[in-house]
């Protein structure tokens, strides 16, 4: 019987940092074992229809998260789907592509699991959840170099949207295994630091046992490493920020304390890794030891909830 | 396909009903510290004031000061050691503040002062007022186009007060979405039940004419609660939600008791409330 | 004795009021469907999405200003004085005075000059009220020139501030340049005879009636008491002590305002004879302002034989 795909969500908004985070962990997994969905290619409406209709494409309605369901539940089966594509420069749809099943299906976008329903479907969920300050630096950069807006206007801008996302998208936290926020770099660092939070085993929606998690690492206020116990979306959650490059020896402690494998700590080369690759490799290691899970035990389905 | 849907855990709100727990103790025990106080209303609003801070509201004690932060007005600020309670639980302050609520000097006030203790954002205690500041409050989110929300929590012998019907007004004139008001119905005011001294029902009726969205719930699940909570996000025009709650509720001596409103349990009492909490609470999450 | 236009204090204020919108967008003002009285309806029409009108609800009213101080805003509530006060003061104890908030309540048509509306909209206690109110502010411009000046100055104050205006437009005494200082007084004439204090509307009366008794050999100080809380007590008891004879006048009761904060501050530290001018112990009526105001004595005339009352008493008993 042919294995499951892993089904991973990573929710949160635009310009976050969320394409690159995928993209280099598609690199770690391994490029042709991963296949990413855009959520944006499910737009029921497109520019021109928003406008008419005077909602944003934060706004569920404006997703046609009904098909992308369906598509998920396919893909779960081992088939390929048809999936629509929108087009970000023309604000309009274009030809639908195939997506086929490959090991790890990573479906990226505002909505990936604003459900119940929709988020039983995944095998891990991270919700994405960028500092303000470097939102707007990035989109800043992105968009007044290209779109020519003033640092004013993003300010502006991202401000507007905050009603939306906080009523659409933020909710997500509430399913999400992991949050994760990169935090602007310290006055004596020059790295972008990296911030985890984990509701502790037991308490977890998805209860699984295949990690262990942050309460293992001793508690500790300075240094590269910081943990805390912290209210979050509804929930006490581990918090782990790591703000400084870690030497081998830091990465393997903090791999066991959250399950990371040898191989894959291999595969971070150099003396130092960043806190963006230390946060690249703890994803990858679970999302590996899920896989491995799902192949042992041989189960149809990999049944979340305990 | 798997039997049961095991998402969510059994037990969702599990956590936020220890907290409740909690918070009923230090109500207790702070009103048999200080000899006074108010405990029927405060016990009534405990799982309102849970879900808020502990879920739904976007705070952080680290940064009280923050311009983009949710604001709580505890209108009805005679429940005020439920505030507190909630406020050291979530973190605002230590919780060895509790013991010294209304003593000469303490932050805490008999009704909550913005200026002493971090956490409150208004100072209320004459009724009917909360509800307008939210009105300002809410206004000031709009013109800085802030993404935040506004609540303010009404006792239901509260909204016989004129000027709360003067905020309902303006906040529909306003199409104020950002902003959400609960009224805690207990049913029970200093003189009597609310329908005998003067009539309130029918209430939602009276809050959807002056251009709310009205939400019923059961204001002691936390289920009902967040639902409600949650709704705000698709509202186009301000939120009321009438949460039916139990005076006193959680202490079987005090509960549905007009007598509770104002009086604090002595030593004895506050002891058997105590430990009527602690097994209630633990019976439930076994 | 004064030429140049007449114009009301509340014009000053929606004046300024358009300057200050202008200049600092944490403004932001609101009224009780009284703006094309209170002259706010300038910076209604300018800032629309910064006026809020709370329509007849002046509870309502200062619950919104405060939520808006809370919230970093610098509210200007306006209404008709005795709605401002009177109406509200367990609001603005419970959600402005006691938080402390920077709220500044412009109060106009203050005094019995509101005319033929009669006792119900004539305020005669507002600066007792806001006198006796912990940790706010009262101020009362002279004129339309002042009123601009002492708006920006409210506007920079930290804390609640009760600022009064009146409706009649009145002859301008205060050059338009001049900065208003919170909490000096003004010393507009020099005399050592007897020092005459006034406020609001009533400088006009009292420079008048200085006028007069210069002609007669009587020498009389006239002090501009802008600011009634905090009281610039050491002026106050600088002219008290050379002229040993106080006179105040004002468009108020003569319980709890002008009289009553001279008469605090000068019976503690220097007991001289202190006549009050003003309305005694009774509410307004519908007249014409003029008339209303000769009726309550209120009258260079009345100040003159007020003076030279008060010239009489010195010397006698304390003092």
């Amino acid at each position: 019987m042919r294995t499951e795909p892993v089904l991973i969500g990573v929710a949160g908004d635009s310009g976050a940092g969320k394409s690159t985070l995928i993209r280099e962990l598609s690199q770690l997994l391994g490029p042709d074992k991963v296949a990413v969905i855009g959520l944006d290619d499910y737009h029921s409406l497109n520019r021109q229809e928003r406008k008419a209709v005077g909602i944003t494409p934060l706004n569920p309605r404006a997703n046609n998260l009904g098909l992308f369901i369906e598509h998920l539940y396919r893909l779960r089966q081992g088939e390929k789907v048809l999936k629509p594509v929108y087009d970000h420069d023309t604000g309009d749809f274009g030809d639908p592509e195939w997506v086929e099943p490959r090991p790890f299906i990573i479906c990226e976008g505002l909505h990936p699991f604003c459900f119940g329903v929709l988020a039983e479907m995944y095998d891990y969920r991270v919700y994405y959840d960028t500092h303000p300050e470097l939102k707007v630096a990035w989109k800043v950069q992105r968009d007044a170099a290209h779109r020519g807006y003033t640092v004013e206007q993003v300010r502006r801008e991202i401000r507007q949207r905050q009603w939306d996302i906080r009523g659409f998208v933020e909710p997500q936290w509430w399913y999400a295994d992991t949050v994760v926020t990169l935090i602007p770099p310290a006055d004596d660092g020059s790295v972008i630091g990296v911030q985890l939070k984990e509701p502790p085993p037991g308490t977890q929606h998805s209860g699984s046992e295949c990690w262990v998690g942050a309460q293992t690492l001793k508690p500790r206020e300075a240094g590269k490493i910081r943990t805390a116990r912290e209210w979050y979306g509804g929930r006490e959650m581990w918090v782990t920020a790591i703000t400084m490059p870690l030497t081998q020896e830091e990465l393997r402690e903090l791999g066991t304390a959250f399950g990371i494998t040898e191989a894959v700590l291999r595969r971070v080369k150099g003396e130092e890794a960043i806190p963006f690759q230390v946060l690249l490799s703890l994803l990858a290691a679970r999302l590996e030891q899920i896989r491995k899970q799902k192949e042992s035990y041989g189960r149809e389905r990999y049944a979340v909830g305990g | 396909m798997p039997s049961a849907v095991k998402f969510p855990a059994p037990g969702k709100y599990r956590e936020l009903e220890r907290k409740a727990c909690a918070i009923r103790q230090d109500v207790i025990r702070m009103l048999a510290a200080a000899g006074s106080g108010h405990p029927g209303g405060s016990l009534s609003a405990v799982e309102i004031l849970t879900a808020l801070y502990f879920h739904v509201l976007r705070v952080d004690p680290r940064q009280p000061g923050d311009p983009e932060r949710d604001r709580f007005i505890l209108s009805k600020g005679h429940a005020a050691p439920a505030l507190y309670a909630t406020l050291a639980e979530r973190g605002f302050f230590p919780l060895s503040w509790l013991e010294d609520l209304r003593r000469l000097g303490s932050p805490l006030q008999g009704h909550p002062d913005m200026r002493k203790v971090p956490g409150v954002e208004m100072s209320t205690g004459s009724l009917g007022q909360g509800l307008s500041v939210g009105v300002g409050m809410a206004l000031a989110g709009r013109i800085r186009e802030s993404g935040c929300r506004v609540y303010a929590l009404l006792g239901d012998g509260e909204c016989q007060e004129g000027q709360v019907w003067e905020a309902a007004m303006a906040a529909a004139h306003y199409r104020l979405r950002n902003l959400v008001a609960i009224v805690d119905r207990n049913g029970l005011q200093i003189d009597g039940p609310t329908e005998e001294v003067l009539a309130l029902e029918p209430l939602a009726d009276k809050w959807k004419a002056f251009g709310w969205s009205v939400v019923a719930v059961d204001g002691h699940d936390f289920g009902e609660l967040l639902s409600a909570f949650e709704s705000v996000g698709h509202a186009r025009r301000p939120t009321a939600v009438i949460a039916r709650t139990v005076k006193g509720k959680g202490v079987s001596l005090m509960e549905n008791q007009v007598d509770w409103h104002g009086k604090a349990p002595n030593r004895e009492q506050g002891e058997q409330a105590l430990k009527e909490l602690q097994e209630r609470g633990e019976a439930t999450w076994r | 004795m004064s030429s140049g236009p007449l114009l009301a204090t509340r014009e000053g204020y929606g004046r300024a009021l358009v300057e200050l919108g202008r200049r600092d967008e944490r403004v932001v003002v609101l009224d009780a469907d009284l703006s094309k009285s209170t002259q706010t309806a300038g910076f209604a029409r300018e800032f629309p999405a910064r006026f809020f009108n709370a329509g007849v609800a002046e509870a309502n009213l200062i619950g919104m200003a405060a939520g808006l101080a809370a919230c970093g805003f610098v509210p200007f509530a306006s209404t008709f004085a005795i709605f401002a006060t009177q109406r509200v003061l367990n609001q603005i104890f419970q959600s402005v005075a006691y938080p402390g908030l920077n709220v500044k309540i412009a109060a106009s048509h203050a005094g019995i000059t509101v005319g033929e509306d009669g006792a119900s909209h004539q305020a005669v206690d507002d600066l007792a009220l806001m006198r006796a109110m912990p940790g706010m502010t009262v101020v009362v411009p002279a004129d339309a020139c002042e009123a601009y000046q002492a708006t920006r100055a409210v506007a920079a104050w930290e804390g609640p501030v009760y600022l009064r205006l009146g409706r009649p437009a009145a002859p301008v005494v205060t050059p338009p340049e001049k900065p208003f200082t919170i909490g000096r007084i003004t010393v507009l004439r020099e005399g050592d005879d007897v020092t005459v204090c006034a406020c609001g509307l009533m400088i006009g009366v009292a420079l008048a009636a200085a006028g007069k008794l210069a002609a007669e050999g009587i020498q009389a100080a006239v002090l501009n008491v802008s600011t009634l809380k905090p009281l610039d007590t050491e002026t106050l008891l600088a002219y008290a002590a050379r002229s040993r004879a106080v006179v105040t006048v004002e468009e108020h009761s003569i319980i709890g305002g002008l009289g009553g904060a001279v008469s605090e501050a000068l019976a503690a530290a220097m007991p001289v004879p202190v006549i009050r001018l003003g309305i005694g112990d009774s509410f307004g009526q519908s007249g014409k302002p003029a008339e209303l105001l000769a009726h309550y004595g209120l009258t260079s005339q009345g100040v003159v034989e007020t003076v030279k009352e008060a010239i009489k008493r010195k010397g006698k008993g304390n003092g």
